[in-house]
C-alpha cells in the first residue's frame, strides 16, 4: 500500500508531536479538572481498557515465564515485553471453559475467539448467531455518552467473506471478539484512516454543525418510517428493525455530544487511505490510533484483533512462509514450532510497541496513559496444535491508575474461569456486573 | 462412503444420487425417489429394518448409561421420537454412509446391513415429508448488503458511486453474504449509511448555482490585433483597416456564453458594424458600436454564442453590413502559429502606449472582450438522475412542496422498490420544505430529502410483509413488488428497474408466463454480473483468493496481475454459462476458457496477446472445467505446497454438495508443513497420517479427490514432478471407481455424479435466492427443482427459473411477534 509523500516514520512522529504538550489541556477528559503544574490537586484520571488478540495459540513452553530461583521470568517468545515487565501481570492458569467443544463437535477456532471476551457459549449455527455480550461492550454501554464514542473495535483483516469460517459455526464467531449483544457483533474496523475518522470527524467542524442539524432531522423522519414497519413485525424481524433503533440512538447521542464537545481538536495527523498490506505497519497504526483515542479521551475501551481465528497470515516480513493456522498445528515438528515460536515473539514485538507508546504519555495524575489502563493481551488458545481451551496465554499490563500491583507473575489454580478475570476488571474500570458468562466470582488476587 | 452398489439394495433408483450426503439436512437424497407409501409404511419400515440394527450396532454405547458422545440413542428409539430428535438422527446417518460409526474394534455391520440400515433411517425421516406440503419456510428482514447496496445505487442514480466500499464488510452465514439472519446493524454501520447518502445526495443533485461561472475580461496585454494597430490611452486599441482583434479564453464547460465587446466606432456619427469569428474563422454574429471620442471612454454590445471547453479565440472584424459579412475568414493564415505564440507569450508584459497617431486611419476600436457564462449548463454536466428528481424550482404559484413532490415521489417509488403511499412523500416532502426555508436553496434541501430516503429502514432493508393481517405462522404469497424485489436481489444483486417496477404495479409479475420471460430477459441483461461477482465467487470461495500468498520464493511469477487473470477466467466462465444458457454439467469438463496473455503464458498456451481476455479451446491439455482453473487451484493450496486435502474437500463441498463429517472433537486438522519425513512424498505424508483410523474413513475418498489434481502446483502450474517425485495423480473412488488425473476424475464427475451436481446447485443458488439457510423441509423444494431442471439437462437458466419457481422462493411466512 503506498502512502503518499509521507514515511512510516514520519508519519508516526506526526502523530507523536500532534499529541504532545499543547493538545494535553485540550485532551483531558471532559469535566474534569484541567491539570497545572502549580496544582497539586487530584486529577481524577479515568481507566481505559484495551484488548488485543491473537489467533491460534502459542507455543507454551517458550511463552510463558520461568521460575529462576524464586524470581519469574518472562519467556523467550516475550522478551520483547521484558521492559515492561514492572508494568505488567502474567496470568496463568485462566480457562474460557464455553471454547470446548462438548456436544458441538469440531469448531475451536471460532469458539475460541467467540469466547475471548464473551466467556458464553456460541450457539453452533452459520446463521442465527448467538453468544453473549463482551466485556469490553458490558464496559462502554455503561459508559456511554461519557466520551464520543462508547468503544472502538479495530481489526487487520475484514471478515472472511465467503463460504463458512469454521467447521458449521458462522464467520461472525470467528472475525469478532466484541459483541454488542448475544446476537450482534459490533463490526470492526480494518482500515485505520476510517478509523480515525470515526474517532476525530472528517476535519471539517463547520459542515459537521451544518451536518449534524439535518442529521437530527433525518433521523426522527426515518425513525417513524421504522416504528410504523415495526408493529407488524415477527420475532426476528423485530430483532432486526431494534437494531437500527438502537443505532439510530446511538448516532443521535453522538450528535449532541459533539455538539457540546466541539473544542476537542482533531490531530492532524497522515493517514494511508486504504488497507496498508505490510503486518506490522498496519498493526501500528491501529495501536497508535488506540493511544491517540485513549489520549484524548475520544473513547475509553477498544478491542483490537491481530488476525481473525484460526488465521492463515503468512508472516513473510520475519521469513515465515507459511500460513500460522497451517503451522500452528504443528504435530511436535521441531521445525514448525521453530516457525510458530518466532510468530509469538513477532506478535509480542508489536504489543511492546504498544505498550511503550501508551507509557510514553504522561496524564494529569502524573502516571502513563498505560498506567491508568488496563490492557488485556492473549488468545483463546492456549496450544494450537491442540486446541487448547485452558492454560490460556494472558498478559494484562497496566495498573488501573495503581489500584493493581503489578510485576508479578498471578499462578491461578487450573480451570479458573476467564470470565473473573472480566468481571474484575470491570470492577475496576467502576462499570461492575454480577456475572458474565461462566463467571464464578471476582478473581482472586489480582487486586 | 461412497456407497453407491451397496445401497441398491433398498432402492434401486437412487443408483445415480446415491453416493454421498449432505450435512444440510442430507438434501442430496432425492426423496422423491423414495418409497410412496403410507407414513404407516414408513414407521413399518422402520421398526422393522431400522430398529433392530441400532439395537444390535448402537445402544451398546450410545444408551442413557453410558451416553456415549453425548448421545443416547436407546431412548429415540420409537417413530415419534425419532422425528422429534431429526438433527440427531441426520447425524447418525451420516456416520453410518461415511463409515465412521461404529467406530474400529467394535462389532460392523455388513455392508448391506448398512445400507438397510442408512435406508430405513431415510425413509424414516423423509419418507412423508413432501407430501405434507411444507411451508415455505421463514426469511427474516434482509438488510442490503455491501454489494447490493453500491449495485442499489447505481441502477436508481445511473451512477457507479460505490459508497458501500466504506462500509464494514458483511458478516457470512450458510455461505453467503446476503444470509439475512447474520446481517447486523451496529452504529458504525448506521453512520456509515448516513454518511453515505449525505455523499450520494450531493452527488446525484448537481446545485448550478455552485458551479463556477466564468466572467473573463480580456483587455491591454490580453487582447491581440493583427495588422495594423495602435495602442491609445487607457489601452484602448485602434485598429487601421483590415485589422482583426482577438483575445484568447479558456472555456470551462460547452455552454452558452455572452461575449461582450467594447469598444466604438472609428469615425463620428457613424456606427460601426462588426463581426464576431471563432475559433476556426467561422462566423458567429455581427454587432453594432457607436463612436466615442475619448481613449477612456467605450461602448458596449454582447452577443449569445455557444461554445465548447478549452481554448477558444474570437476575431472582431470590421464588415459594411451584417447582410455583407464573410461567413468563414482564413484565420490559419492571418494567425498563423508563430505568430499566435508570440502574441500569447506578450500577455503579462506592459505595451507601448502611443498617443500621437492619425486619428484618421482608424477602422475602429476595441478596449475590452469579456466571456460571461455559461447562462445553463451543458446537460451531460448534470448527473443522469438530476432531472429525474428536480422537475422544476419553486416558482410563484409552484410551492416548494409542489416543487419537490415529483422527484421525491420518483425516488421514494425506487428506493423502497414498491409504490408508496402518499402519507409516506407528504412527509419526506415536508423535509425538503423545512431545509428550504433555512438553506433558502432548492436543490440544497432536495439533497437533504434524498439523503434521509437513503437512510430509511425501508431502503436499508427488504420487509416481506402480508398485505392483509393473517394468523402468526401462515404462510402467504408475496405481492407483485415483494416479488420484484427477490427477483432482482437474486439475479443482479440489485434493485428492481422500471420494467420489473412497472409489471409488480400492475399486478402481472406472479402470472408464470411473465415470471418466466422475466427471468430470461433478467439473465440475458449485464446486470446479471451481480451473480457471478455475489453467486458464483462465494458458492466457489474466489473472494478468498485475495488472502493467499503462496510462498515468493518458490512462486515468484504470482502477482496481483495473474490474480486478478485467475479470478478473471472464473468469473468468465460463470458468464458464459449465463449468457449462452449450458448446462451447469459443462462446468465439470468444459472443453473451452478465457485467457488473457498472462494466464496463457501461465497455461502454457500459445498465441495470445495483450490484456484482453479471448475464448480459446483447450484442445488436448490437462485443463478441463473448473476443477483445473488456476484460481480454485491456487485457492486450495498451502502457501508452500499444494494440499490433497483441501481440494478434495472443495470437491466434496462445492461439487458434490457433501461436506466430510466434522473431524472428532480435540483431533487438529492434518498438518502438512514439512514433518520429520520430508523426505518422503506428500502422498506418502498422507498416507501415514491416514493410518490412524479415526481419519481415516473420511481422508480416503477426500485425499483421492484432490490427488487427481497433483499436476498442478500451488499456483496451478502444470507439472510433471514434485520435486523429486514423479507425481502419481490417481485414485480410487468407493465403488471401486479408478481414476488417474484430472481429466479422467473429471469425466466421472459428470457422468456418475452429474445429479449430485445439479442438487448442490440448486441448494446453492435457492440457498442464495431466499437470503437464508436451508432447512429440513426445504428439501422438498430442491427436489423438485432437481427433477424439472433435469428435463433441460440441467440448463442454467431452467434451474433458475425452477428456482423462482418454487414455494420457497415465491411465499413468506409469517413468525408469531
Amino acid at each position: 500500500m503506498r502512502i503518499t509523500g509521507i514515511s512510516r516514520r514520519t508519519m508516526l512522529r506526526g502523530i507523536g508531536f500532534s499529541v504532545g504538550l499543547p493538545m494535553l489541556e485540550s485532551m483531558l477528559p471532559i469535566g474534569k479538572a484541567i491539570a497545572s503544574p502549580w496544582s497539586s490537586a487530584a486529577i481524577d484520571v479515568p481507566t481505559r481498557m484495551a484488548a488485543v488478540f491473537f489467533p491460534n495459540g502459542v507455543i507454551m513452553p517458550e511463552w510463558f515465564p520461568r521460575e529462576v530461583e524464586g524470581q519469574w521470568q518472562m519467556g523467550p517468545s516475550l522478551q520483547p515485553l521484558e521492559s515492561m515487565k514492572p508494568k505488567l501481570n502474567m496470568i496463568s492458569g485462566l480457562a474460557l471453559d464455553h471454547g470446548r467443544a462438548k456436544e458441538d463437535g469440531a469448531g475451536d477456532h471460532a469458539r475460541a475467539a467467540a469466547t475471548f471476551l464473551t466467556a458464553s457459549r456460541p450457539r453452533k449455527t452459520a446463521s442465527n448467531v448467538h453468544v453473549g455480550i463482551s466485556m469490553d461492550q458490558i464496559a462502554a454501554q455503561q459508559l456511554q455518552g461519557k466520551t464520543k464514542l462508547a468503544s472502538i473495535e479495530l481489526g487487520l483483516i475484514e471478515s472472511r467473506n465467503a463460504g463458512s469460517c469454521d467447521s458449521g459455526y458462522s464467520c461472525a464467531y470467528s472475525s469478532n471478539i466484541s459483541w454488542r449483544s448475544a446476537e450482534m457483533p459490533s463490526s470492526k474496523e480494518t482500515i485505520p484512516r476510517l478509523a480515525f475518522e470515526r474517532l476525530f470527524g472528517d476535519g471539517n467542524a463547520a459542515g459537521r454543525a451544518e451536518r449534524d442539524f439535518y442529521r437530527k432531522s433525518i433521523l426522527d423522519l426515518v425513525s417513524a418510517d421504522a416504528e410504523r414497519l415495526m408493529g407488524k413485525l415477527g420475532q426476528s424481524d423485530r430483532r432486526k428493525m431494534e437494531e437500527y433503533f438502537a443505532s439510530l440512538r446511538d448516532l443521535e447521542l453522538r450528535i449532541e455530544r459533539t455538539e457540546q464537545e466541539d473544542r476537542a481538536a482533531r490531530p492532524e495527523i497522515s493517514l494511508p487511505d486504504g488497507r496498508p498490506s505490510e503486518f506490522q505497519e498496519h498493526a501500528r497504526l491501529m495501536m497508535d490510533l488506540m493511544v491517540l483515542a485513549f489520549q484524548t479521551d475520544a473513547t475509553r475501551v477498544a478491542t483490537l484483533m491481530l488476525d481473525n481465528a484460526g488465521g492463515n497470515r503468512a508472516y513473510t516480513a520475519i521469513g515465515v512462509k507459511d500460513g500460522h493456522h497451517q503451522l500452528s498445528h504443528h504435530q511436535g515438528s521441531q521445525e514448525n514450532i521453530t516457525k510458530l515460536a518466532k510468530i509469538d515473539l513477532y506478535l509480542a514485538e508489536q504489543f511492546a510497541y504498544f505498550l511503550e507508546r501508551l507509557d510514553s504519555v504522561v496524564e494529569g495524575n502524573g502516571r502513563t496513559l498505560l498506567d491508568n489502563s488496563l490492557i488485556l493481551y492473549g488468545s483463546g488458545l492456549s496450544d494450537g496444535n491442540r486446541h487448547r481451551h485452558d492454560e490460556l496465554p494472558i498478559v494484562l499490563a497496566g495498573s488501573a491508575g495503581g489500584r493493581i500491583p503489578t510485576g508479578r507473575h498471578l499462578k491461578l489454580e487450573k480451570e479458573t474461569p476467564m470470565a473473573n478475570l472480566f468481571l474484575s476488571m470491570l470492577d475496576l474500570l467502576g462499570t461492575p456486573i454480577e456475572s458474565i458468562g461462566d463467571s464464578t466470582g471476582r478473581l482472586e488476587g489480582l487486586v | 462412503m461412497f456407497v453407491d452398489a451397496r445401497l441398491n439394495f433398498a432402492f434401486p433408483l437412487q443408483r445415480r444420487l446415491g453416493a454421498m450426503l449432505s450435512l444440510v439436512g442430507l438434501l442430496f437424497w432425492g426423496a422423491s425417489d423414495l418409497p410412496a407409501e403410507s407414513p404407516g409404511e414408513h414407521e413399518r419400515v422402520w421398526t422393522e429394518k431400522g430398529v433392530p440394527m441400532i439395537d444390535k450396532y448402537c445402544v451398546a454405547c450410545h444408551n442413557e448409561d453410558l451416553s456415549e458422545g453425548e448421545l443416547d440413542l436407546r431412548s429415540q428409539l420409537d417413530f415419534s421420537s425419532l422425528l422429534g430428535n431429526r438433527e440427531h438422527w441426520e447425524e447418525v446417518l451420516q456416520r453410518i454412509r461415511f463409515e465412521t460409526m461404529p467406530p474400529e474394534g467394535n462389532p460392523q455391520p455388513t455392508a448391506s446391513e448398512r445400507s438397510a440400515l442408512a435406508s430405513a433411517i431415510e425413509v424414516a425421516l423423509y419418507g412423508s415429508l413432501c407430501k405434507l406440503n411444507p411451508e415455505p419456510g421463514r426469511v427474516t428482514v434482509r438488510r442490503l448488503n455491501r454489494a447490493e447496496y453500491n449495485n442499489t445505487i447505481r441502477d436508481i442514480f445511473g451512477q457507479d458511486l460505490r459508497p458501500a466500499d466504506a462500509f464494514p464488510s458483511d458478516e457470512v452465514g450458510a455461505g453467503f453474504d446476503n444470509n439475512s439472519d447474520v446481517l447486523s446493524l451496529p452504529p458504525m454501520l448506521l453512520e456509515r449509511y448516513m454518511a453515505a447518502a449525505e455523499q450520494v445526495a450531493s452527488s446525484v443533485i448537481l446545485d448550478p448555482e455552485k458551479v463556477e461561472r466564468i466572467d473573463l475580461e480580456r483587455s491591454s496585454d490580453t487582447l491581440h490585433a493583427i495588422g495594423q494597430f495602435w495602442v491609445g490611452s487607457f489601452y484602448k486599441f485602434y485598429l487601421a483597416e483590415g485589422g482583426i482583434g482577438w483575445a484568447q479564453f479558456l472555456v470551462p464547460y460547452d455552454g452558452n456564453y455572452e461575449l461582450q465587446i467594447a469598444g466604438s466606432s472609428g469615425k463620428e456619427n457613424e456606427d460601426v458594424v462588426l463581426a464576431v469569428y471563432d475559433s476556426r474563422g467561422k462566423k458567429v454574429e455581427t454587432l453594432q458600436l457607436k463612436y466615442s471620442a475619448g481613449d477612456g471612454d467605450s461602448n458596449k454590445a454582447s452577443i449569445r454564442l455557444n461554445t465548447s471547453a478549452g481554448e477558444q479565440r474570437f476575431f472582431i472584424a470590421r464588415v459594411l453590413s451584417s447582410e455583407e459579412a464573410p461567413e468563414q475568414i482564413d484565420v490559419a493564415t492571418l494567425l498563423d502559429q508563430g505568430a499566435l505564440e508570440r502574441a500569447l507569450a506578450q500577455e503579462g508584459k506592459p505595451l507601448v502606449v502611443d498617443r500621437d497617431f492619425d486619428r484618421g486611419k482608424v477602422s475602429f476600436a476595441l478596449k475590452e472582450m469579456t466571456l460571461k457564462g455559461p447562462r445553463r449548463l451543458p446537460e451531460q454536466m448534470f448527473p443522469p438522475s438530476q432531472r429525474k428528481l428536480i422537475r422544476g424550482r419553486p416558482w410563484v404559484g409552484r410551492s416548494v412542496a409542489m416543487a419537490a413532490k415529483p422527484g421525491i415521489e420518483w425516488l421514494l417509488r425506487r428506493a423502497f422498490r414498491s409504490e408508496v403511499d402518499p402519507e409516506t412523500v407528504a412527509r419526506y416532502v415536508q423535509l425538503v420544505e423545512l431545509a428550504h426555508e433555512r438553506e433558502e436553496n432548492f436543490h440544497r434541501a432536495m439533497q437533504i430529502g434524498v439523503a434521509a430516503i437513503l437512510v430509511s429502514p425501508r431502503f436499508l432493508f427488504r420487509v416481506e410483509l402480508p398485505a392483509e393481517s393473517i394468523g402468526a405462522e401462515s404462510a402467504f404469497e408475496l405481492s407483485d413488488s415483494q416479488l420484484a424485489s427477490r427477483l432482482s436481489y437474486f439475479l443482479w444483486s440489485s434493485t428492481p428497474d422500471d420494467e420489473l417496477l412497472d409489471l409488480a404495479a400492475a399486478g402481472k409479475l406472479r402470472d408464470p408466463a411473465v415470471l418466466e420471460q422475466q427471468v430470461a430477459r433478467m439473465l440475458a441483461d449485464w446486470r446479471s454480473e451481480g451473480l457471478a461477482d455475489n453467486f458464483a465467487a462465494q458458492w466457489w470461495g474466489l473472494r478468498n483468493l485475495d488472502a493467499m500468498q503462496p510462498d515468493p520464493e518458490q512462486f515468484p511469477q504470482f502477482d496481483p496481475p495473474l490474480r486478478a487473470a485467475m479470478l478473471k477466467e472464473t468469473r468468465l466462465t460463470f458468464l458464459n454459462l449465463v449468457r449462452e444458457n449450458h448446462s451447469i454439467l459443462d462446468l465439470l469438463d468444459g472443453h473451452e476458457t478465457y485467457v488473457n496473455e498472462r494466464l496463457a503464458a501461465h497455461y502454457g498456451i500459445e498465441g495470445i496477446e495483450g490484456d484482453e481476455f479471448q475464448r480459446v479451446q483447450l484442445g488436448q491439455s490437462q485443463r478441463r472445467g473448473l476443477l483445473t482453473q488456476a484460481s480454485i487451484l491456487t485457492l486450495t493450496s498451502n502457501p508452500t505446497r499444494t494440499s490433497p486435502v483441501k481440494r478434495g474437500k472443495w470437491i466434496l463441498e462445492n461439487i458434490l454438495g457433501t461436506p466430510p463429517p466434522e473431524p472428532p472433537a480435540g483431533v487438529p486438522p492434518l498438518a502438512e508443513g514439512k514433518t520429520a519425513e520430508a523426505a518422503a512424498s506428500l502422498r506418502e505424508q498422507l498416507k501415514i497420517h491416514r493410518e490412524d483410523p479415526t481419519c481415516a474413513s473420511c481422508h480416503r475418498t477426500m485425499d483421492d479427490l484432490g490427488f487427481a489434481f497433483e499436476n498442478f502446483d500451488v499456483i496451478g502450474t502444470y507439472r510433471q514432478r514434485e520435486g523429486h517425485f514423479p507425481i502419481d495423480a490417481s485414485g480410487q473412488l468407493p465403488g471401486g471407481m479408478d481414476f488417474s488425473g484430472p481429466l479422467e476424475l473429471v469425466e466421472i464427475l459428470r457422468k456418475e455424479f452429474g445429479n449430485q451436481f445439479a442438487r448442490t446447485t440448486a441448494q446453492r443458488l435457492l440457498s442464495f435466492a431466499l437470503g437464508r439457510e436451508l432447512h429440513f423441509e426445504d428439501r422438498c423444494a430442491v427436489d423438485e427443482i432437481v427433477r424439472s431442471a433435469a428435463e433441460e439437462d440441467f440448463r442454467f437458466h431452467r434451474l433458475v427459473t425452477e428456482v423462482v419457481r418454487s414455494k420457497a422462493f415465491r411465499y413468506q411466512q409469517l413468525e408469531g411477534q
